[in-house]
């Protein structure tokens, strides 16, 4: 029994993402039983589609189909629901036309007219979301939200005089600066947290990577590793949103580790003595909260080593290469 | 004017599908236009554009084994469509004269209201934004423009370091097809309208092309028949708008998702393949197997084998079966009726 209640369960779950809205699994349905009314007719084309939508119905919920496709093809899952795009149209042409012939007063054709429009919106609008609708600004910038973040690395570019530049940042930002511009790299791809999109391409990644990627889930807090492991493998910019919270504090209540810069060190220059149109540096124990000037152009020093901030807009942080 | 282009591109659709049609149905046949099994200018357009599907995967397939400069690809391709619209128009001035080819062109009255609903779809175009989710077409297009290879160059990373690409892999060539488009179009500055615009658009229509053959078959190509096919084409753009409410729903895709080589599979080359099948299986129309033989060149054209091939060869299953059921559901009464 247990067996049998479980296999309904699957075909009941199969049979509701092959529909993907109960709207159209009852439009499909009743589409279906429109078919067999009208098949009765003699009409060949008609027996055809009614055959074809039995016969996909039936193999849909079928425990064989169900077998096969977890265990080779689980992406077929997903596309269940476009098969049923082909019966449904001409299911619903054919509910149409046969209506149409049917209706031989203005009240029934009325009704029909009624009954048709409901099915199509409830087809259409039992899962809305508002996502759908997002009026787009500018269909250059892949994701409104992130424009920001874009603009900033495209003006440390410019005034760098850099078009190719290899950057770690966030999930989110990684796919859209891909989205953006090809001449940004980016350390590790979607793959990496999405995983394989397309079976027929892969990207193989090193340690480095998966350790770059872990660090960048808390990077405030994780500075110093990100920094190191970046640096040692060419890594030209971080960028990180401030938006992620901080959350590693150690115990004496300090923020994060960042590497003392060289500069520093050497005593060659004092931060008070920083003036706009210059880098601030991150040095000792905590972040110079009182020295936040907004840097008018972008220096970048032939050293290497050391990232050096660059602060920028209000949501994005940069540490470019030293 | 980058708009321009799905005419463009239905326009040479046309003068290759006309030659492949003489190559199908024998030089010079004409077909009887008033038979619902005939072959009409939208099944012309929609054949055409998987001969092109078809002459570019060739195209690409050379480019990507032979590392050669993706331009080079794209200026043989465009100069082979010339001359295959050069002789398809030549070898049509032979046995029409020009003046008749404009009734390939008319569009019957009573499918304007289809064509504002058309026209509202494209509209929707500009006003919403594509769902990129799980999805890397854009940086595929883009790393290509800018790589000027084919699968050398991890889409993802702008790397080459670790990326692999399998036969399979590179039979999918969708994306290549767009950045050619996008690079006809004046180069990486087009990509965006390109694939979030122009694409859908052409994929609006071929699905109302894939679907008008259904529709054909349903009405009729009598008068009454064609008023009743522009109520039909009409429902089909009401339900398509209907649906891109709604991302789980089947209509969504289309719209939002336009630019996706699974679009191509689902929306317009399977609803064809069953057509095909029922003409083929159902009808005793021997002579589209070669169209069928096409469309499923096209599957491997447009997705990976597990979102193509695999849903389409369930599909053309089912039809078979479907059309032999049918067939033999016909004969017995027949025999009852004799």
């Amino acid at each position: 029994m247990e067996f049998l209640a479980g296999l309904l369960y699957e075909m009941r779950e199969t049979l509701g993402k092959a529909g993907s809205t109960a709207g159209l699994t009852g439009l499909f349905l009743s589409g279906l039983l429109a078919l067999w009314y009208a098949r009765a007719r003699g009409r060949r084309e008609t027996s055809f589609l009614f055959w074809y939508a039995s016969i996909l119905l039936l193999l849909i919920i079928s425990p064989p189909y169900l077998f096969f496709v977890k265990n080779w093809a689980p992406g077929l899952l997903q596309s269940n629901m476009y098969l049923w795009l082909l019966p449904m149209m001409p299911v619903l042409l054919g509910v149409v036309y046969e209506g149409y012939k049917g209706s031989v007063t203005t009240r029934n054709a009325f009704a029909l007219g009624i009954a048709f429009t409901a099915l199509m919106l409830l087809a259409g609008t039992t899962s809305y979301n508002a996502e759908s609708f997002k009026p787009v600004e500018d269909i250059s910038y892949p994701d409104q939200e992130l424009s920001e973040g874009l603009a900033v690395i495209d003006e440390f570019r410019s005034a760098n005089s850099k078009e190719s530049l290899l950057i770690v940042t966030s999930d989110k930002m990684m796919e859209a600066i891909r989205r953006y511009d090809p001449a940004i790299c980016t350390a590790y791809g979607e793959e990496m947290w999405n995983g394989n999109i397309d079976p027929g391409q892969r990207t193989y990644y090193s340690d480095w990577q998966y350790e770059l990627h872990d660090a960048m889930i808390r990077p405030r807090a994780k500075l110093r590793e990100l920094t190191e492991i970046a640096g040692a493998h060419g890594v030209d910019l971080i960028v990180i949103d401030r938006d992620i919270p901080d959350a590693e504090i150690n115990s004496d209540g300090k923020a994060v580790l960042i590497e003392e810069t060289s500069a520093y060190r050497s005593g060659e220059f004092d931060p008070g003595d920083l003036t706009a149109g210059s880098a601030e540096c991150i040095f000792g124990e905590g972040i110079i909260t009182g020295r936040k000037h907004r840097t008018e152009k972008f220096i970048y020093p032939d050293r290497s080593g050391d990232y050096v901030l660059y602060e920028t807009g209000e949501r994005y942080v940069l540490y470019a290469k030293f | 004017m980058i708009y321009l282009l799905t005419v463009f591109l239905l326009f040479a659709a046309y003068w290759v599908g006309s030659l492949v049609k003489e190559a199908v149905f024998g030089y010079g046949k004409q077909l009887n236009n008033s038979d619902s099994d005939s072959f009409g200018t939208g099944e012309m357009c929609l054949t055409g554009m998987f001969a092109l599907f078809i002459l570019w995967e060739a195209d690409a397939l050379m480019i990507s084994y032979m590392g050669g400069s993706f331009e080079t690809g794209v200026r043989v391709y465009i100069m082979i469509l010339f001359a295959l619209c050069a002789i398809s128009a030549a070898m049509r001035i032979r046995t029409n004269k020009p003046k008749e080819w404009y009734s390939d062109f008319v569009i019957p009255s009573s499918y304007i209201p289809a064509v504002i609903i058309i026209i509202i779809q494209a509209v929707s175009f500009f006003l919403f934004y594509p769902d990129l989710s799980d999805d890397r077409t854009t940086e595929s297009v883009l790393t290509i423009l800018y790589s000027q290879r084919l699968h050398f160059i991890d889409p993802d990373t702008g790397m080459t370091d670790g990326y692999v690409v399998s036969f399979f892999g590179r039979l999918p060539e969708t994306d290549s097809f767009y950045a050619m488009l996008a690079m006809v179009a004046g180069g990486r500055d087009f990509v965006y309208v390109t694939l979030y615009r122009v694409v859908p658009l052409l994929m609006l229509i071929l699905e109302y092309l894939a679907y008008g053959r259904w529709i054909d078959i349903i009405c009729g190509k009598d008068k009454e028949g064609r008023k009743l096919a522009g109520v039909l084409y009409s429902m089909l753009g009401i339900l398509n708008i209907c649906g891109s409410f709604s991302p789980d729903g089947v209509f969504y895709s289309l719209i939002h998702r336009g630019f996706r080589g699974e679009n191509l599979v689902f929306s317009v080359l399977v609803p064809y393949i069953a057509y095909l099948c029922y003409m083929i299986f159902g009808n005793k129309k021997k002579n589209r197997i070669i169209y069928l033989v096409m469309a499923v060149a096209v599957l491997f054209f447009a997705a990976d084998v597990q979102r193509s091939a695999v849903p389409a060869m369930a599909v053309i299953i089912i039809s078979v079966v479907a059309s032999l059921i049918s067939r033999g559901e016909s004969g017995t009464e027949k025999r009852r009726a004799g």
